[in-house]
């Protein structure tokens, strides 16, 4: 079954103190990892920076053929020592067959930085019914936004205190805030909260305080799309 | 085919809406046997319920309720099955799930093995 997958993290201290080995031979393993993930069928649709929306600094999301898939691949980064750097928040949902919340060929678009235009936005938007709505309250048309790119909607009711998430790519800060707001009266009065993380996409990661330019991780995820 | 995951365990806290108060006595009544029974399909499959716990005193959830589940198909068929009899228009919840490892140490020590080839500083 298609998973669904979100990554939020934080640097921890660590990162600022870490020798050129520390900070190379744990990103080479990391790296690794992440090339055994792609060959398990996962796809990483971008690198998105966070701090300036969220208490997060990063923000990714996959869309994976299975849960093993992505416990393997998790497992992987542990022996990487991937998380010594580190504070995540990941969550995991089963797809749902909501076609309007997907938009048609969007799994095979990873995300790019056109030239002279702004980098696109991920979304991750995040729904629970409150009260007493109805089960499909939220499971309602979702608005077709140009410049915005659905790439699906996941039950994660088993693994959180959410009902599912949205993922989702903007082309620019008003196509994002266009479809939140049609979004947000979709739901009317019937009790849906949201909650919403949104990030910029970047090329490059920062290590402590510098960018890791030897590695471009756009292109890693490119070439392998 | 997807990859088999093995045994899920489940961490469920919950607490009732304020809908639930509301409800009449024989409609609560109701619920909660569809709910049992529900389940209890889950346990026939092979789910074990090890327990149900107050817990106010020190989260945010009225109980948490510890389970394991032979695989997570058998835990999210009996979420499904929950949702569609009513249960979340009354009840909220978190949840936490992972599956099961003999193992627990074992990544990180390869971790800290591999840090300490970089030179361990």
């Amino acid at each position: 079954m298609t998973v669904g997958f979100v990554a939020l993290w934080k640097n921890n201290q660590r990162e600022y103190t870490a020798t050129p080995r520390d900070e190379w031979g744990t990103t080479d393993a990391i790296q690794a990892a992440f090339d055994l993930g792609r060959k398990r069928g996962n796809r990483t649709y971008g690198l998105f920076a966070c701090r300036w929306s969220s208490p997060w600094e990063y923000l990714t999301f996959w869309v994976s053929p299975s849960m093993a898939a992505v416990f393997n691949t998790i497992a992987d980064l542990e022996r990487a020592g991937d998380f010594k750097f580190a504070d995540s928040l990941h969550i995991v949902g089963h797809y749902l067959p909501d076609a309007d919340a997907l938009t048609e060929g969007a799994w095979d678009v990873i995300p790019e930085i056109a030239d002279g235009k702004p980098p696109p936005l991920g979304l991750v938007l995040l729904e629970r019914r409150t009260g007493a709505a109805a089960n499909d309250t939220i499971r309602r048309r979702q608005p077709a936004i140009p410049g915005v790119r659905l790439y699906g909607a996941f039950d994660c009711r088993f693994g959180t205190a959410w009902d599912r998430f949205v993922l989702a790519t903007a082309e620019d800060t008003d196509a994002l805030a266009v479809y939140l707001d049609r979004r947000e009266r979709t739901y009317g009065g019937a009790g849906v909260e949201t909650q919403a993380v949104s990030g910029r996409l970047t090329t490059y990661f920062r290590f402590g305080n510098h960018l890791q330019t030897e590695l471009t991780w756009l292109n890693e995820e490119g070439a392998s799309a | 085919m997807s990859e088999p995951m093995g045994p899920i365990g489940w961490i469920n806290f919950w607490k009732p809406k304020d809908e639930w108060y509301y409800l009449a006595p024989d409609e609560r009544r109701r619920l909660l046997a569809a709910w049992e029974a529900i389940r209890g399909h889950a346990g026939a499959r092979g789910a074990r319920n090890l327990g149900s716990y107050e817990c106010r005193a020190s989260t945010a959830w009225a109980r948490v309720a510890l389970w394991e589940f032979p695989n997570l198909e058998t835990l999210t068929d009996m979420v499904d099955a929950l949702s569609d009899a009513g249960y979340y228009q009354y009840f909220a919840e978190e949840n936490a799930f992972g599956r099961r490892t003999e193992e627990p140490y074992l990544n990180f020590m390869v971790a800290a093995d591999a840090t300490a080839s970089y030179g361990g500083e």
